[in-house]
């Protein structure tokens, strides 16, 4: 399809929707209210999350309510845009929001498994089930793993999933996780192909970056923390890297230190992941996710027509959304703004 | 014919009665469901009103979602056990519900049934699970047959181990690419497109490490349970062997519970029902609040269906407090459903009317509008006798023997259509000189082109009168002034189309107007002038500040605009009605062109089969287009004048 048909339209509604993000003025409020209930007054009051708190009575809204309206709001935007694309783009669209529902899957068998309390399934539930047929009855009597193996039977997910089944009890939360994550990034791949060239280019080169950093940080916490051996650091990593092709991506793997590791990513873009200094590994996360948000914006600004803005947008939304819950958490240490900031995606 | 009168139902009721007022709810079929919880708390609930029972007021505070505590799947499983045994298919017989019974004696009944065939059906099962393992292995040595190797000696090996499985083509890339570090002989044996089926000799020292990178490959095993000996080849024959002797015993098995079945037949199909119905109660009941001792169940009935319900409920009446309000009485905001009912002539043309979109409550039916119309358009689209009778003989097939009522029965109706116009046109599978008239003479198409296009415009224009005339009932019935009158599908802009009608008309054919041409212009404006100001009236009738609801310029604007596009559209409205002789005439000429290829072939056979060829192209391909057509007519011209489409569908939840 040409591609005035395709993005035209979409990149107006998309600029239009990146009106509604919230402002810095925005932040500095949230991050000095004082209770999450007055976040979610905030934000139904102020801002244009407030469509998705209507009707709910915010003053006792806690981290866990308000994430959920949020994810709704994910959820409401993602409808907008869907309706744009056609079959092959459209397709694509629905499987990058998978990730969504593997959110969702993921907090299930986590509650499942670690916290027992079935009760709340239900309410990690947002995405499931949204653009594809998933059992979500099933779901909720899920009492272990393998039952929510079970319970996926005829969805995308399970091909995957299914060699899990009579595993090793105690890794089968870990396993579920890592085959998710590796099914994602399967599925995903397939349905990237069908897209035009210069799309697949620009996605790759965005998402490059972002496996790239999970690779490192995968390789890393490997290393450090997991004691796993170096074949399966390397079977678990992820294709379709931008700086670190497979081979290079194997040698890290088979490197014998971690001093080595990092010495070997110095000098390359991804340099800020290992400062070095003592919260190294608590900001990780945080640095590689502000990498990713100025080379969102940065490609926001080129905006043309092509996959880059709706790619951005969608990116950024999800970012925000983390902030806020960051902020919300923040309210909860007592934070002040200089030390909750730092948590925080966007860079104030 | 039309919408029917709805009423809300709020039920309230003793905890003990619940599942048996459910069930007769349910098999009454009249009571769309609506959620009793939200409908609490819109106050919508009259439980505060009904002073005759103060219990259920006591209890008012501890109101919850009704939560199911049956575990109906469980059940089902032994029932679909049983059925798999006995090898019938599934049924529901209504006979089994209607009766009284209580269905913890049912489930009673069908754990001693199931107690005498679980032992069958295990060892069934057990067999179904070897043959199916037997023939996944058979497929897994034929990649390997043409090897000549002792398959026990491989197996058995001291130091190595052998392991078989498949991997997903992702997985089989990575192991791929680190193979140097992979301490094993990885031989591929099959490769598809999405995996690979591959071979392992891995060292038993190893094995432990070996495993763990295995399952981060994601390795699908596959376990050798059977004790294979001698070449692949010869193990497929043994293989087959047994398998052979597996479904022998499988047989045997179920032809043994022949007599349990002759017995048990009825009584399984009981179960089914039944359980089929509890499956539905739970359903209802989903909706249903309650507190400990008391139900309160809410939704929308039709009025005329009132009388159904209560014969249904029979002595249970009594012992629930039953109220209906009028939709008036219910709070603003909430709409009942809408339920469509139209005789059956017109019935399969609903699904046309819902395709657009379900009329709103408070909105006429336009089915009988929409019905008669397009039975008019398609027949004079496409008339012909004996094309016509194809379609009314198809129609009868799909609805008779396909048991697809819509499809079959708007056919067939069309189909009639279109053998009445074929009678008028005097057409008969494309020749016009078969049929012999006596009475009156038929109206070729070709020989009378202006006629007919005329024809159909005066029809369009008499049509797109009866659609302001549907407007304006429309809007009546919410009270919308603009819209009613003053826009330009309301009362202003029917004076104004027949005006300009008339205008036209007289102007063309020179004929002498009533009162001056210029008169009749000048009222046109004035007219027009009325419809941009459509909004700034209305709300100046209803005594509604501010007369604009956006800014004074965007308004006329906008409105200035209004009026070229309505101009625009009138005309453009009433042209668009020519399509239906045009079709007309199109579908003679498209058999005149078969017709003339048949000559041209110029032998009997040859000519034959382009004739029935040509009748066959035109019934599906000019059949399909005229149907199309017909329905932008509808849609596009008429739906676009008066039907909005907002509603939602009366659903009552039925077995």
């Amino acid at each position: 399809m040409d591609k005035n048909t395709k993005y035209c339209a979409v990149n107006a509604k998309v600029l239009s929707m990146f009106g509604k993000f919230l402002k810095d003025e925005d932040y500095k409020n949230l991050i000095a209210l004082k209770s999450s209930s007055e976040i979610a007054k905030y934000l139904k009051d102020n801002t244009a999350y407030g469509e998705f708190f209507k009707d709910r009575d915010t003053s006792k809204m806690h981290r866990d309510d308000i994430e959920k309206c949020l994810k709704e709001g994910i959820g409401h935007s993602i409808d907008k845009l869907i309706n744009y694309f056609t079959n092959d783009y459209r397709d694509f669209f629905k499987c990058f929001y998978s990730r969504y529902e593997i959110y969702d899957l993921k907090s299930i068998a986590r509650t499942i498994q670690v916290d027992r309390d079935y009760s709340q399934i239900k309410n990690s539930m947002v995405f499931a089930g949204r653009y594809r047929h998933i059992d979500r009855d099933s779901l909720i009597q899920a009492r272990s793993v393998s039952d929510l193996i079970y319970a996926l039977d005829g969805t995308i997910y399970y091909p995957y999933l299914k060699t899990l089944i009579d595993g090793n009890k105690n890794e089968s939360l870990f396993r579920f996780e890592m085959t998710l994550d590796k099914a994602y990034f399967n599925i995903l791949d397939d349905k990237l192909k069908k897209l035009d060239k210069e799309d697949i280019n620009i996605f790759t080169e965005l998402m490059g970056c972002s496996i790239d950093m999970t690779n490192l940080q995968w390789i890393y916490r490997g290393k450090k923390y997991y004691n796993l051996s170096s074949e399966e650091i390397f079977n678990y990593s992820l294709n379709r890297g931008n700086k670190f092709s497979y081979k290079k991506i194997k040698e890290l793997c088979y490197l014998n230190s971690l001093e080595e590791f990092i010495e070997r990513i110095k000098g390359t873009q991804y340099e800020f992941m290992f400062k070095g200094d003592e919260k190294q590994d608590i900001y990780m996360e945080r640095r590689m996710n502000r990498f990713m948000y100025f080379k969102l914006k940065s490609f926001k600004t080129k905006a043309s027509l092509n996959i880059a803005t709706v790619i951005a947008f969608i990116e950024l939304v999800e970012f925000e959304i983390r902030d806020i819950i960051s902020i919300t958490e923040n309210v909860r240490y007592g934070m002040e703004y200089d030390e909750a900031k730092k948590y925080l995606i966007k860079a104030l | 014919m039309a919408v029917k009168k709805m009423e809300m139902i709020n039920i309230v009721g003793h905890m003990d009665d619940v599942d048996e007022v459910a069930k007769r709810i349910i098999l009454s079929s009249s009571v769309h469901m609506t959620s009793a919880i939200t409908e609490i708390k819109d106050n919508d609930f009259p439980i505060l009103k009904a002073k005759d029972n103060m219990d259920a007021l006591i209890d008012y505070y501890y109101i919850k979602q009704y939560a199911s505590e049956k575990n109906l799947p469980e059940i089902e499983k032994k029932i679909d056990a049983i059925y798999e045994m006995f090898g019938n298919s599934k049924k529901v017989n209504a006979e089994y519900i209607n009766e009284d019974y209580d269905f913890t004696e049912d489930v009673k009944k069908l754990n001693e049934l199931y107690e005498l065939v679980k032992g069958s059906y295990s060892r069934l099962t057990e067999l179904n699970n070897k043959y199916n393992n037997m023939m996944e292995l058979k497929e897994y040595l034929s990649y390997i047959k043409d090897i000549d190797v002792d398959l026990s000696e491989l197996l058995n090996m001291k130091y190595i181990d052998v392991k078989v499985g498949t991997l997903s083509s992702y997985d089989m890339d990575k192991l791929r690419k680190n193979y140097e570090n992979i301490s094993a002989l990885v031989f591929k044996i099959y490769r598809d497109k999405d995996y690979t089926v591959v071979m392992l000799f891995i060292p038993k020292t190893v094995e432990q490490e070996m495993q763990r990178v295995l399952i981060s490959l994601n390795f699908n095993e596959f376990k050798i349970t059977t004790k294979l000996e001698g070449t692949p080849a010869n193990c497929i024959d043994s293989i087959e062997k047994s398998t052979y002797s597996i479904k022998q015993e499988a047989d045997s098995i179920k032809s043994k519970l022949g007599d349990l079945e002759e017995n048990n037949k009825d009584e399984i199909e009981k179960y089914y029902s039944r359980l089929m119905m509890e499956y539905k109660i739970e359903e209802l009941k989903s909706n249903v609040a309650c507190t400990n001792e008391f139900f309160y169940l809410t939704g929308w009935i039709p009025s005329y269906k009132k009388s159904e319900l209560s014969e249904c409920l029979g002595e249970y009446e009594s012992k629930l407090i039953l109220i209906y309000k009028d939709v008036d009485e219910v709070s603003e905001g909430v709409t009942p459903p809408t339920c469509m009912k139209n005789n059956r002539l017109l019935r399969p043309f609903e699904s046309l009317v819902k395709l657009y979109g379900v009329p709103s409550y408070s909105e006429l039916d336009p089915t009988s509008f929409v019905g008669l119309t397009y039975m008019l358009m398609f027949g004079a689209m496409f008339g012909d006798v004996g094309q016509g009778l194809v379609l009314f003989i198809m129609g009868l097939i799909f609805s008779r023997a396909k048991k697809r009522t819509v499809v079959g029965g708007m056919l067939s109706r069309l189909g009639v259509c279109s053998t009445i116009f074929g009678f008028i046109y005097g057409s008969f599978f494309g020749f016009e000189d078969v049929l012999k008239y006596r009475v009156f003479k038929p109206i070729h198409p070709m020989a009378n082109i202006n006629f007919l296009l005329g024809a159909a415009i005066v029809v369009g224009i008499l049509m797109l009168t009866v659609g302001y005339f549907y407007n304006f009932i429309n809007s009546y019935k919410v009270k919308d002034i603009e819209n009613g009158i003053f826009s330009k599908n309301g009362v202003v802009g029917l004076v104004f189309y027949w005006g300009l009608l008339y205008a036209i008309y007289a102007g063309v054919k020179g004929i002498k107007t009533f009162i001056p041409l210029s008169a009749i212009v000048l009222i046109l404006v004035v007219l027009s002038v009325v419809m941009m100001l459509k909004e700034p009236l209305a709300n100046l009738i209803k005594g509604k500040r501010p007369l604009y609801n956006e800014s004074k310029s965007d308004y006329y604007v906008e409105g200035g605009f209004g009026i070229i596009e309505t101009l625009l559209s009138l005309f453009s409205n009433t042209i668009s009605f020519i399509r239906v002789g045009a079709f007309a005439i199109n579908h003679v000429g498209l058999f005149i062109a078969f017709d003339t290829l048949a000559k041209m072939i110029n032998n009997g056979a040859g000519s034959a089969i382009v004739i029935v060829l040509g009748n066959l192209v035109i019934i599906g391909l000019e059949g399909l287009i005229v149907f199309i057509q017909g329905l932008r007519l509808e849609y596009y011209e008429l739906f676009s004048k008066y039907f909005n489409g907002t509603g939602y569908e009366y659903k009552p939840i039925a077995l």
